[in-house]
């Protein structure tokens, strides 16, 4: 299972990477920004997208939306990153068909709960 | 409201016949806290809307600037009024003085009222309203404490709060964070070099990684990053929302910023296991609604 982390912070993405290690997702492919993002969506299929909404270039509701638009990747499961100010954008990204999300600062429960629920809803 | 007494640091040797007529001269008015220049080694003096100045005396058997120098690294974060007094002023010593941070260079003989107008006419800490504190401050100061504490393990202790009215800045790194509301407001937090490495290490050192500077800067702005956006989401449903920009970092050894936002600039200060810090808010309070959508 391949995921794809796209966030802007380099912090982050080691952060996330460690978590997705532990619960054995060791295939895991990482982006500074949405374009970025586009390059590796673009080279293989990816089963599961982690995605920040607060990154430069071309930030994470848009790329959403270009994501779910295109019928190659609209139905690969979304979990989308966040602090808890972004209620609004949280909500219009749901809107826009991601499958969970998980507010920053998370603890590892968060994200393992998220991705149990991204993959429920993809396979349910 | 602020209770407390304001206070001046004296840093003297204490039979200095200049400090005991400062004391009497000053009768009660400020609390004066006595310093000795060996004390100055392991010490700092934070920031705190009571403290008012720091007057360093010189006698003749006086340290060279550079001791100056480290008076000025003793006052974290603020530029606090350093007043140097002497009994043996020259030019070139004044120079140096100046040079070495000193905000204004007294010669003894002035007497200790020129040494106090100096002092009080330099000092722009003032405390915080209540109402700002509690309605626009809180936020943020709620989003460090859980921001630092789940990401660190370390849990920050609020040291101080107060408003300034200069718009110097220091620190070894700082995160600017710019807010948008009925004008353009910045947040920046800085941070001790020591205190920057000690944060990079609890989050990195975990995941196996191997610190370098460039991952404590990344740490430095995910925190700033994450502060801002909670406090974000708290102040929505109020006249204090705000949007905001991606954060940059300034780093350099006891660099300085300095800018004209024209608006009060609040600090709160914070201290703990993990180090020092201090978070600096300036943006409109005058309590009026945004202007447009700034969501």
């Amino acid at each position: 299972m391949k995921v794809l982390l796209i966030d802007d912070s380099a912090v982050m993405r080691l952060m996330l990477k460690s978590l997705l290690k532990q619960y054995d997702f060791t295939d895991v492919a990482e982006a500074g920004n949405g374009m970025e993002g586009i390059g590796i969506l673009n080279k293989g299929p990816i089963d599961l997208i982690l995605l920040d909404l607060h990154m430069p270039e071309l930030d994470g509701l848009e790329l959403l939306r270009m994501l779910k638009s295109n019928a190659h990747w609209r139905n690969i499961p979304v979990i989308i990153i966040t602090s808890d100010s972004e209620k609004d954008k949280l909500r219009e990204g749901m809107k826009l068909g991601a499958d969970s999300y998980i507010t920053k600062p998370f603890r590892n429960e968060g994200l393992k709960e998220a991705i149990a629920l991204a993959m429920r809803r993809k396979t349910g | 409201m602020n209770s407390k007494r304001s206070n001046i640091y004296l840093v003297a040797s204490k039979e200095s016949k200049w400090a005991l007529d400062f004391q009497a001269f000053i009768n009660g008015r400020y609390d004066i806290i006595m310093l000795k220049p060996e004390d100055l080694e392991n010490m700092r003096i934070s920031p705190d809307s009571a403290v008012r100045g720091v007057i360093v005396l010189y006698e003749s058997d006086c340290p060279p600037a550079q001791w100056f120098k480290r008076v000025r690294s003793c006052v974290l974060y603020m530029d606090l009024p350093l007043i140097a007094v002497t009994t043996t002023l020259t030019l070139a010593m004044r120079a140096q003085l100046l040079a070495a941070g000193a905000s204004v260079v007294c010669d003894a003989g002035d007497g200790p009222e020129r040494v106090l107008i100096e002092t009080e006419n330099r000092c722009n800490v003032e405390p915080v309203m209540e109402n700002i504190r509690q309605q626009l401050l809180n936020p943020f100061i709620d989003a460090t404490m859980r921001t630092l504490t789940t990401l660190t393990g370390g849990a920050p202790l609020l040291h101080s709060v107060y408003c300034k009215n200069g718009y110097s800045i220091f620190g070894d790194y700082s995160v600017l964070v710019t807010l948008c509301t009925r004008s353009e407001g910045t947040m920046v937090i800085s941070f001790p070099r020591q205190t920057g490495y000690e944060i990079g290490k609890r989050m990195i050192l975990p995941l196996g990684v191997e610190i370098n500077e460039e991952l404590v800067q990344s740490c430095l702005m995910e925190i700033a990053n994450i502060i801002v956006g909670q406090a974000k989401g708290a102040l929505a449903p109020t006249i204090y929302r705000f949007s905001m920009s991606l954060p940059n970092i300034i780093a350099g050894r006891n660099h300085v910023i300095r800018y004209q936002s024209g608006l009060p600039c609040l600090v709160a200060s914070f201290t703990g296991e993990i180090g020092e810090f201090a978070l600096q808010l300036c943006m409109d309070i005058s309590g009026q609604e945004p202007k447009g959508d700034v969501s």
